[in-house]
């Protein structure tokens, strides 16, 4: 499902809405994977769901083996990964992404059924976003997409700079095809936004430096009982 | 049975399962996913699980069998169990493969085979109460109810 950004043409060849978020998961478990497919289609997420992480970056166009040349990237606006599994494990999946330049900017999440502190310090400080704790719970979800990508989805037209919660639209304008002076962070010519891309637009307002308003709730109670393990 | 016994009678055992332990909170996490866009998940789920639990009973009675046991692979196979049983709420299949965890890393044999004998005993329960739910479901459908939601 490659989208091409080519044109100004409806870019999401499946999907009537162009902004849903589209997250990438990884798990060995066949249960493990229809429930949180299932989850992320609930909270209206695009899904595709892997079995193990050597096939999620062969799909990242990150796979040392096979030539990233002529290979369609996908886009993806976070990946969700179990942390055990054979071959290669949830950890060193997140480090192949942080380590990639097109994708270290993509939200990780990682799922554990064994709640280790140890475990959860090492992902949290290799960059993943945060750590769920199995069985994965709708509540999870919800929290993550909410805080990620706010209520509406991705990109929206009244965007305001700042706020952590924006933290995703703002490097999604920070791609080269939005013509903008706003102060953005430094542009990186990646590929992780969303398949609507900037030129869905309607558009090129200047997002205002007025003072931020947080939409989405930065620090919901659950996720700092989630991270307190961390304290 | 009409259809207000059917579901009465469905409330009841979904009830049950629940103070018995078959079930915990995360099979009703999996209903509330269940709707008319997706009318089966739970159906599917199950399923998955019954398929994906009885390969690794077999491999897991084939692992125990051998002349010199490999520990890690024997608790490699009840970790997938333990962590899919824990996904659909059976929380008995999942506790005994909790347990069985442990004699895995006491590299005890004869403790395994038990734990073995006890995660399938837990586990032919589980079906045997889902399946008679399944078919409580069908025949409320069947009459033209609705499936009553059950919390635990």
């Amino acid at each position: 499902m490659s989208e091409e950004i080519d044109g100004f043409g409806d870019v999401s060849s499946s999907s009537s809405d162009s902004h849903d978020v589209h997250v990438l998961a990884v798990d060995d478990s066949l249960v493990d994977r229809k429930v949180i497919e299932r989850l992320l289609k609930i909270t209206s997420c695009k899904v595709t769901a892997v079995d193990s992480g050597r096939r999620a970056l062969q799909l990242l166009g990150l796979d040392e083996e096979k030539s990233s040349v002529g290979f369609h990237e996908m886009k993806v606006d976070m990946i969700i990964t179990d942390y055990c599994m054979p071959g290669m494990t949830g950890y060193e999946l997140l480090k192949k992404i942080k380590e990639s330049s097109t994708f270290r900017e993509v939200p990780v999440v990682i799922m554990s059924s064994e709640n280790v502190l140890a475990r959860i310090d090492r992902c949290l400080e290799e960059g993943a976003e945060d750590f769920i704790v199995k069985p994965v719970k709708l509540a999870d979800v919800k929290r993550l997409k909410d805080y990620m990508f706010g209520d509406d989805g991705v990109v929206s037209e009244d965007i305001v700079v700042g706020g952590r919660s924006n933290k995703r639209k703002l490097q999604q304008m920070s791609d080269p095809y939005y013509s903008s002076s706003s102060p953005s962070p430094s542009p990186s010519p990646s590929s992780i936004s969303s398949p609507s891309s900037s030129l869905e637009l309607p558009n090129s307002s200047t997002p205002s430096s007025s003072p931020p308003h947080s939409p989405s709730s930065l620090d919901s109670p659950t996720r700092r009982l989630k991270m307190t393990n961390c304290d | 049975m009409d259809v207000g016994q059917l579901q009465r009678r469905f409330v009841e055992y979904t009830s049950s399962l629940f103070h018995e332990g078959v079930l915990d909170a995360q099979f009703t996490q999996l209903q509330q996913l269940q709707d008319e866009s997706n009318p089966e998940f739970v159906f599917e789920v199950v399923s998955l699980f019954f398929d994906d639990s009885e390969r690794i009973l077999n491999d897991l009675t084939r692992a125990l069998d051998q002349k010199i046991v490999d520990f890690k692979n024997v608790d490699s196979h009840v970790h997938q169990l333990k962590g899919s049983s824990s996904s659909i709420g059976a929380q008995r299949v999942k506790n005994a493969c909790i347990a069985f965890r442990n004699y895995c890393e006491e590299q005890n044999t004869e403790a395994c085979l038990r734990c073995l004998q006890q995660v399938k005993q837990e586990y032919s329960l589980a079906k045997n109460k889902l399946d008679s739910l399944f078919r409580l479901e069908q025949q409320i459908v069947a009459a033209g109810g609705a499936v009553p939601m059950v919390g635990c």
